[in-house]
């Protein structure tokens, strides 16, 4: 080779280099290296590689539509592994180190009239190298998002339910353009005797407080399904959260609904949380009684109040992203907060009234979480008694 | 808008400005760095403008750590606001976690 030829194929090994770093996906990945061998080093050049599902598949090949297929090699050459060296094509597997290999790149000469050499081989190989790299990259990639994405769904709060005599409303915000999920969540759902309204919020942010969130709120839905009492839920996530190797708190505000005829109660309950808001006829007031975080201590006296509920009274349960929110003065506060809830028509027009609220308040740009979940007692009707279950309508609650 | 005094047996940590997820790292790191053969850490928040739950997790961090580590480690009530923060948090005003007075620095 002439030391110009040479010092082209350093630069092509260099630039192949970067792709394989600097990848995104497998398909964008791989036609960018192929650019860069055609026509260079070759008239056709093409990359098999094995699907997840053990299928060989062309992933691209440069030019984009050859017409011709040049690839029959690559499946022996990835059952072997050994290159393969005609005057026109050759095939190299891709490997990295001593794995086997996960696919082929094959390079073909054709209307250019050149043809391979034996020194060809070398290049070819170190290219062959690359692209693995470049592929597994891709394929780690794709793999780590996908887990990503899941996870995150799993921890976006559920859409709310149906609660038989109630209306739910809620309001969530995670801070930060690239966090779709932070440390605050709330959730509904039925437990025997009623049902559960929570809002927590874990202390931190990133993936440790990410996975917090998740532990708090799935122990705390399951131990709510099975005890249906929310001081026992909170005891058992208290318990699971104590048994993390690091210091894990979590503060929650949950509610117990229970509706029977005309009579709705919630049992609310916090621990190192904000009071939640009672709203009847015009008027709010802060409503709990105050303890300690969950993950803090071994017991923490976590108290249940009961609250009457009257057809059209509120409960509005909010994260301290709410009275955190900075201002160009000063936070928002509870006073500001119990303001802006005091005429609130229903829970829709609470939620509401506090987004506006931040909105028009906030000065720069959120730093924390924010949730609020308002549930609204609905004037008594059929739909409203016993505590009828949601696709449980054959049994009769009156008695 | 750290300072760090020093006594016999004590030290004190005083904090200026806002304890939150910004900056209660360093507050922490002042913490550990003066827990170093004291019988009393003392946490001053008299001059802390704003804190948020980040500055509750850290006192229950140090209490713990404090636990362990055989001294005793108090809080020097900060402003209504915050005392309203840890009001929330199960700490009312008469929690044994609160000192009064600040410890001076020995021979001062």
């Amino acid at each position: 080779l002439s030391p110009e030829r040479q010092a082209d194929r350093f630069e092509l090994l260099a630039a192949a280099g970067e792709v394989a770093d600097g990848m995104l996906l497998i398909e964008n990945t791989v036609a960018r290296l192929l650019e860069l061998v055609v026509p260079a080093f070759a008239d056709v050049a093409t990359l098999d590689s094995i699907s997840p599902d053990g299928e060989l598949r062309q992933v691209a090949t440069a030019p984009a539509d050859p017409g011709r297929e040049f690839a029959a090699g690559a499946a022996e050459v990835i059952l072997t592994g050994r290159a393969q060296l005609t005057p026109e094509v050759i095939v190299v597997p891709l490997a990295i180190a001593e794995k086997p290999p996960i696919g082929a790149l094959s390079l073909a000469m054709a209307e250019s009239g050149r043809t391979f050499a034996e020194g060809d081989l070398a290049l070819a190989a170190e290219l062959g190298r690359r692209a693995a790299i470049a592929v597994e990259n891709a394929r780690l990639y794709a793999e780590r998002s996908e887990i990503a994405t899941t996870l995150q769904q799993s921890l976006l709060p559920p859409d709310l339910p149906q609660i038989p005599g109630f209306r739910l409303a809620s309001l969530y915000r995670a801070a930060g353009e690239h966090n779709e999920v932070g440390g605050d969540f709330y959730d509904a759902f039925e437990v025997p005797g009623g049902w559960m309204v929570v809002v927590g919020d874990v202390a931190g942010r990133g993936a440790e407080a990410a996975a917090l969130t998740s532990l708090s709120r799935y122990t705390f839905r399951t131990a709510g399904k099975l005890l249906g009492d929310p001081i026992a839920a909170l005891e058992q996530l208290n318990a699971a959260l104590r048994e993390r190797p690091r210091l894990s708190l979590v503060s929650v505000c949950c509610v117990m609904l229970r509706a029977a005829d005309r009579d709705a109660t919630a049992d609310l309950v916090l621990a190192g949380h904000p009071p939640a808001y009672h709203l009847r006829r015009a008027s709010s007031r802060a409503v709990g009684v105050f303890a300690p975080f969950l993950g803090a201590y071994e017991r923490g006296g976590w108290e249940a109040i009961t609250i009457r509920l009257e057809p059209g009274d509120q409960l509005v349960l909010y994260t301290d992203g709410v009275i955190d929110t900075v201002g160009q003065v000063e936070r928002f506060g509870e006073e500001r907060l119990a303001n802006t809830l005091s005429d609130a028509t229903g829970a829709a027009d609470a939620v509401r009234r506090i987004e506006d609220a931040l909105v028009t308040f906030a000065h720069g740009s959120q730093v924390d979480d924010t949730a609020v979940i308002a549930v609204e007692r609905l004037p008594s009707g059929p739909a409203a008694g016993g505590g009828r279950a949601r696709g449980d309508g054959v049994r009769v609650a009156r008695n | 808008m750290l300072d760090t005094r020093r006594g016999r047996d004590e030290a004190v940590v005083s904090v200026q400005g806002d304890v939150d997820l910004t900056t209660f790292g360093a507050v922490q790191s002042a913490l550990r760095a003066a827990c170093e053969g004291v019988t009393v850490l003392v946490l001053d928040l008299r001059h802390v403008d704003f804190m948020d739950t980040s500055g509750l997790r850290l006192v229950i961090s140090e209490q713990r750590r404090a636990q362990a580590g055989g001294y005793r480690f108090v809080v020097i009530r900060g402003s209504g606001k915050i005392q309203r923060l840890f009001e929330i948090a199960g700490f009312p005003d008469g929690h044994p976690l609160f000192g009064d007075a600040p410890i001076e620095p020995a021979g001062g």
